[in-house]
């Protein structure tokens, strides 16, 4: 990690080692930061809110074949009322509104158009469409144990089956 | 015995006749999770945890139990 050459005393560094952030928002960017390594590994280089972690971004998320493009972005939205996310999994995630069959369809379960909310309107107009997948199966991997339980890792791989299934997301 | 992609990834399963619960402790998964064989023609089947991963299936996935919303 890089710092910056600035003189160190003992006083600045308790201050730095005693600024964890242990908020809800603190916890949950800590938590996405260090989801981003296993993501990374299976999905290339990812990015997150670094503010209030409410979204992680993936920029070259790969498609089988069956579509228009053979990637996608993908920016999952994190839940972040209390309980948040790990706890609350995800259920709403935004791609590549162009997005289309390679037969020119569009999609079932995604939607480009009509949202109420400000927000979605926002995300919307800056070309993204999401999809609304429910995750009642969700079991949060413990912060020390990430391959024991579920996370963002499988989630994406959630939305790569989802991609898989042609059938079902055909009109 | 042989060797499966799952989530994209190659496991081994050392059964001789894996089925999708041999799939989810290979795998290291939540005995919850769903298996799911991505079949020729682009559907996705659910397999039930006795259910031997289909040979024809063209990859497999493990994933949390889920639903389509909105």
């Amino acid at each position: 990690m890089y710092y910056p050459h600035k003189p160190r005393t003992s006083q600045s560094f308790l201050l730095s080692s005693m600024a964890a952030d242990l908020s809800p928002t603190g916890l949950r960017r800590s938590r996405l930061r260090a989801e981003l390594q296993l993501i990374a590994a299976r999905y290339g280089a990812a990015e997150c809110d670094q503010t209030d972690a409410t979204w992680v971004h993936v920029p070259h998320f790969p498609l089988p074949r069956g579509w228009s493009k053979h990637e996608v972005e993908i920016l999952v939205d994190i839940p972040y009322s209390h309980p948040g996310y790990p706890s609350v999994a995800p259920e709403w995630f935004w791609t590549d509104k162009d997005l289309r069959s390679n037969d020119g369809r569009s999609i079932n379960h995604f939607f480009t158009e009509g949202s109420a909310s400000y927000v979605d309107r926002q995300y919307l107009d800056k070309g993204w469409g999401h999809f609304c997948v429910h995750v009642p199966g969700w079991r949060a991997a413990g912060g020390l144990r990430m391959r024991e339980g579920h996370t963002l890792v499988s989630y994406l791989d959630l939305i790569a089956t989802i991609f898989r299934d042609r059938t079902t997301l055909s009109r | 015995m042989g060797q499966y992609v799952i989530n994209g990834v190659p496991v081994n399963l050392r059964e001789d006749v894996p089925t999708a619960a041999d799939a989810k402790r290979a795998a290291g998964s939540p005995v919850g999770d769903w298996v799911m064989a991505t079949m020729p023609g682009g559907q996705v089947v659910k397999l039930n945890d006795t259910d031997v991963l289909p040979s024809q299936a063209e990859d497999f996935s493990i994933v949390p139990a889920f639903q389509y919303g909105c």
